[in-house]
């Protein structure tokens, strides 16, 4: 376990090192320059200075390593926009996102794996018809549009929910407050991946339950419900928590229009304004933060298999 | 009914149906059987049917322009002249709606073939042959699970000019990474079978078992991402549009449309309905005969 | 058991839901404004970042020597008078005593100076350089006093020291090298200290900054407590929270918004006009573009009523100039307009030479008229630039569209000046010193973007800049304008209105453009 937990380390740094490199070397072959030269009223010295200040009248190479020296050491520079340390930036944007994303994962998981579970073992009931209707739905509905019609009916119709930011401005620490801001945008986000999982855990656990070992365990008299939870939905899960290794990165660095509806301030948004404006240091640091994030849930993706099913071997 | 030679004798046809043998039974007849009972998926293989017809043959059939624009009759409900309206600047909804289905479905569907292409080789064999590959291949996956999509997509654009080609591919080469890694794990699943064990004691190469043995074991799971992956590509197109990018106006696309509506959803809420409606319709048909095709393929449910 | 738990979960959430408590979202009672800006901003006038989000926020924070006034015309802010020597090469501004920065210290002089040694130091980049080129020095005279020596005479330079170009205090920048002004944070994302009605109070990156009350102001105490501005990037959002009340006061960017807000018992819609024009600006390098005929033709051709009523929901109009009717006495109301006229544009076209081809475009000496249309994807372009795709090919025009996003538009464009033709804009200040953006000089660096070069109208552009009189500005402008409307340097479109909506609790917002009402808004009352 040891040596494969350091090999996993080994490759999760040369993952960063490709990650990072082609990044870099992307964002500097889109056309454009950082947004603060780039306006109609500026003036040749003026973009002069700002290139000079910004390190960008070096070579590609040097910059590259200049940047790849600073961020082994954690330090991914500052804004090319509003000059800040992209460390700080981050380090404010990255618990929102993740509460955000982690309430919707809870969310999904909650409902999408009953569901799931319920579609499967009442198939082609009309219990089944109405979830699968409804996962469907869910899958097919643009996020802006949900959020749109969501923020229509609950705010301004309603009065009952806030549409933006995560607290009300001006008051300090109130959890109801602070839960009211989070229910429409985590919905919406929700949306996008509770569809998912709950049609995945349905078709997984409708192949176990066709599989030999359920239909001999029954027929021996076992009772249906403990074929159930003890083996037959412990297999399905496999697949299920494959899917959670896609939604999790997914959720952290990909939530971009439900926080720029929302006005939540997480690094969608944050990753957004800064492609829009060719911010450099920030894209690249947005990247390498969300590149942990995936090869963390990838490798503890990866452990929970082994654990969920023994025959699965490292080998 | 009978598959045999020539018939001289006249026999009761109890009788002939205890020695004629019964038709051929192949995954795929038994497959179009199961398929004919599924009500919704029918219904859906109807609506795509449609849609599709409409979108290859609809700009020849209709007399709309769909580039026509008049700005004194913009923003119009339904009338003789334009069955659902006007848009913004006075351009025929119907017609754009038809056009931009072209252009929709036809990303949506390349898109996923090749995510699913890709994803499937890449998974596969990761799956299978796992140590160095497995992880090479997995953590190449990863890597490209990392890269932030909206920065691909904009140096994409940047190199190879926009359009509908460049970012279709676009949209397929970051979509293929769940897939890959779905396959991957039902791939290292299967292998450690008795039956993929049994095929490789009477002498199976590999990849006769990777294709043979293991595929087919594996493609529910393979058609369901597939549904899935067609349902991404037109909604990452309709979300690539709501930032601006991807295929711009005039050329309509239903996610082009979709954003160009988002403003006039307090005055015109219909220019948002109609592609959001084909987007969500369509999805949820090509959902539905994902799943159809998912139960009906399945190898080991009996009729 | 899950489900049960889901359940209870949810049921949970919807009745703490239910308790909208009142500071959840409404404004503050008894006066708090709350306005909506697209983005985080930064509290540093000079800062390359200053843009729109930024500029609600120092207008308040900070000020400049002049400001807009109510009455519209230029009036001081931290100057109390000014005047300029008989060459026009040096202005003195006498500034206000007793004004205080928000930490109590005194504001001298010496501020004005440390602040425009910041715009003309070549290494620093300042936004907004252009507008002060011709500013060689500045010299603190005496606590009250400056001066600015200028390179060549230029009389809009009050209204340049007006516009987004706030005084920053020197004390707060001690110890800090000039190379580090743009990532001190200190003062530029935290805590600014200007001499505006209202100071800092608290800034939550991402989502709001909240203003407080300076009783101090030198121009009167405000009335309104706390100002907050909401940052809220979607603009369907900002909509949706000014119906539920959060908001009190928003502007509206496009007029396809108006209609949700129209009609309200409680809301109030404003609209006037303001010193900007749209236009398309054809490259006059361009051969295609070169016969004033084919110019005026092109202007025949395009049905500009019906795009306003098209695209503005009529909250414009058709513009005879690139100089708007705001700018008043300098105004000329009598120059040559072109109503919509095929027949007329045909006729010129053909004047120029140019045949009907087979395919029905124009044709001459073997070449078509084909050219490209270049434009920023934002606003209204996009469909806009398609109209006039079809407006153009109905008297024989062909164009291919080439829209692109603003990053790109700009850095691969506008500044290399790569374009057959361009629709886009200009937001000037109220001055009719028209100078940079049709200049000759300024075609390559300048905002000349048509590329124009015509001897009479740079004479007449210097010679405004000379002028010591306001009578000889009128003259001299009127008369470029009336060279403009037959030379067409810019095919001017139309003249925008500025459109914003309030609650009607809100009381004193002057009939200004809202930036400079901004400027105003210790008058301002909530009631």
């Amino acid at each position: 376990m040891g040596r494969y937990l350091l090999e996993r380390a080994a490759q999760a740094l040369v993952v960063l090192l490709v990650v990072s490199t082609l990044t870099f070397v992307m964002v500097t072959l889109a056309p454009g320059g950082p947004e603060i030269m780039m306006t109609m009223e500026s003036t040749p010295d003026q973009r002069e200075a700002l290139a000079r200040q910004l390190g960008l009248d070096q070579p590609l190479f040097v910059r590259y390593v200049k940047w790849m020296a600073s961020a082994v050491r954690a330090d991914f520079g500052r804004s090319f926009g509003d000059r800040r340390k992209v460390n700080e930036v981050i380090r404010e944007r990255l618990p929102n996102t993740l509460l955000l994303g982690g309430t919707a994962l809870i969310l999904s998981l909650l409902v999408g794996i009953p569901a799931g579970i319920i579609s499967a073992t009442r198939r082609y009931s009309s219990t089944d018809h109405v979830v699968t209707f409804f996962s469907f739905i869910g899958l097919s509905i643009p996020a802006f549009w949900v959020a749109i019609l969501l923020i229509l009916l609950f705010t301004v119709r309603l009065s009952w929910l806030p549409a933006s930011g995560m607290a009300t401005p001006g008051t300090s620490f109130l959890l109801t407050d602070r839960i009211s801001h989070l229910v429409l945008p985590a919905i919406v986000l929700a949306t996008t991946t509770l569809p998912n999982l709950s049609r995945f855990m349905r078709s997984a656990l409708i192949e176990e339950i066709g599989q030999d070992y359920v239909r001999t365990a029954r027929a021996k008299g076992l009772p249906g419900r403990q074929v159930l939870s003890r083996h037959a939905i412990r297999n399905a899960l496999i697949p299920v928590v494959t899917l959670l290794g896609i939604i999790v990165p997914r959720l952290v660095g990909g939530a971009v229009i439900t926080e720029t509806i929302f006005s939540w301030p997480g690094m969608g948004q944050l990753a957004v304004a800064a492609t829009i404006g060719r911010d450099f240091p920030l894209i690249m640091g947005l990247t390498v933060v969300v590149a942990i994030v995936v090869i963390v849930s990838n490798l503890l993706v990866d452990l929970a298999y082994g654990w969920l099913d023994p025959r699965i071997t490292y080998t | 009914m009978t598959g045999g030679g020539a018939q001289s004798i006249d026999i009761p046809s109890a009788t002939r149906a205890a020695i004629v043998p019964p038709p051929p039974r192949t995954l795929w007849t038994i497959a179009a059987r199961r398929l004919r009972r599924n009500a919704p998926a029918l219904l859906a293989i109807g609506f795509l049917v449609i849609v599709h017809l409409f979108a290859v043959l609809g700009p020849w059939l209709l007399p709309w322009d769909p580039f026509a624009a008049d700005p004194l009759t913009r923003l119009t409900g339904s009338s003789a002249a334009h069955p659902l309206g006007t848009d913004e600047i006075g351009r025929d909804v119907a017609a754009r709606l038809i056009l931009g289905s072209r252009v929709s479905l036809g990303v949506g569907l390349v898109a996923m073939i090749i995510s699913v292409s890709v994803g499937v080789a890449v998974g596969a064999l990761a799956g299978y042959f796992g140590r160095r590959t497995e992880a090479v291949l997995m953590r190449f996956t990863e890597a490209m699970l990392a890269l932030p999509t909206l920065f691909v997509i904009l140096a994409a654009l940047a190199v190879f000019g926009g359009g509908p080609t460049t970012s279709t591919i676009v949209i397929g080469l970051t979509a293929w990474m769940p897939v890959a890694r779905v396959v991957r794990g039902e791939y290292l699943r299967w292998r450690v079978t008795e039956f993929v064990d049994a095929a490789r004691v009477i002498g199976s190469s590999d990849l006769r078992i990777m294709l043979r043995h293991i595929l087919p074991q594996v493609s529910p799971s393979i058609i369901v991402a597939a549904t899935l992956n067609v349902a991404f590509a037109i909604l990452t197109e309709s979300a690539i549009s709501y930032l601006g990018l991807g295929i711009r106006p005039p050329l309509p696309t239903w996610g082009n449309m979709l954003q160009n509506a988002q403003i006039y959803i307090w005055s015109a809420p219909s220019l948002a309905v109609y592609p959001g409606a084909m987007i969500l319709l369509t999805v949820l048909a090509y959902n539905f005969v994902g799943d159809g095709l998912r139960d009906a393929l399945d190898p080991r449910l009996k009729i | 058991m899950r489900v049960r738990l889901a359940i209870v979960l949810l049921l949970a959430l919807a009745l703490t839901a239910g308790f909208r408590t009142p500071a959840s979202g409404g404004p503050a009672p008894g006066g708090g404004l709350v306005f909506p800006i697209v983005g985080d901003p930064t509290f540093n006038p000079w800062h390359p970042r200053h843009f729109v989000e930024s500029i609600f926020v120092t207008r308040v924070l900070f000020n400049g020597l002049t400001k807009w006034g109510k009455e519209s015309r230029w009036v001081g802010d931290l100057a109390e008078r000014w005047e300029t020597s008989p060459d026009g090469l040096t202005w003195t501004f006498y500034l206000r005593k007793g004004v205080k920065w928000h930490d109590g210290r005194d504001f001298t002089s010496d501020d004005v100076k440390f602040t425009y040694d910041i715009i003309l130091n070549p290494r620093l980049g300042a936004t907004g350089r252009a507008a002060f080129n011709s500013i060689k020095e500045i010299k603190a005279v005496d606590p009250n006093t400056v001066q600015f020596v200028l390179s060549a005479p230029q009389a809009s330079i009050v209204a340049v020291v007006g516009v987004n170009a706030g005084i920053i205090p020197r004390h707060a920048f001690t110890g800090v090298a000039p190379e580090n002004y743009w990532t001190y944070d200190a003062f530029n994302k935290r805590n600014p200290i200007g001499t505006g009605a209202y100071k800092m109070k608290e800034y939550v990156s991402g989502s709001y900054v909240t203003l407080e009350k300076n009783p101090n102001y030198f121009g009167g105490a405000p009335s309104i407590d706390t100002i907050t501005y909401k940052i809220l990037p979607d603009v369907n959002a900002q909509i949706a929270q000014f119906l539920a009340g959060d908001l009190n006061i928003i502007f509206i960017d496009n007029p396809a918004l108006v209609k949700a807000v129209q009609g309200r018992p409680n809301i109030k819609v404003d609209t006037l006009p303001q010193n900007n024009f749209y236009y398309i600006a054809p490259n006059h390098r361009n051969k295609l573009f070169q016969d004033r005929r084919v110019r005026q033709a092109i202007m025949y051709s395009l049905d500009r009523p019906a795009m306003i009523k098209g695209f503005l929901e009529g909250f414009a109009t058709p513009a005879s100039s690139p100089l708007t009717p705001v700018l008043k006495n300098y105004f000329n109301p009598n120059v040559k307009t072109y109503e919509f006229d095929r027949a007329k544009a045909r006729q010129l076209l053909a004047e120029a030479g140019w045949q009907l081809g087979s395919d029905g475009v124009l044709v001459k000496d073997g070449q078509r008229f084909r050219f490209t249309l270049t434009y920023p994807t934002v606003q209204y372009f996009e469909p806009l630039s398609a109209l006039i795709q079809q407006y153009l090919r109905a008297v024989g025009i062909e164009t291919v569209l080439d829209g692109v996003d603003f990053n790109t538009f700009i850095s691969q464009r506008y500044l290399p000046r790569r374009y057959d033709a361009t629709v886009v804009w200009w937001i000037m200040p109220e001055d009719p010193d028209f100078f940079n953006y049709a200049h000759s000089s300024a075609a390559d660096t300048g905002f000349n973007v048509p590329m124009y070069s015509n001897k009479d109208a740079d004479a007449l552009m210097e010679a405004g800049r000379k002028a010591q009189t306001v009578a000889e500005r009128e003259r001299i402008y009127k008369k470029l304008q009336e060279l403009m409307a037959e030379d067409l340097p810019y095919l001017q479109l139309w003249w925008p209105n500025e459109i914003r909506a309030w609650n009607t609790r809100l009381k004193g917002v002057p009939p200004i453009h809202l930036r400079a009402a901004f400027q105003w808004v210790n008058e301002w009352k909530l009631e």
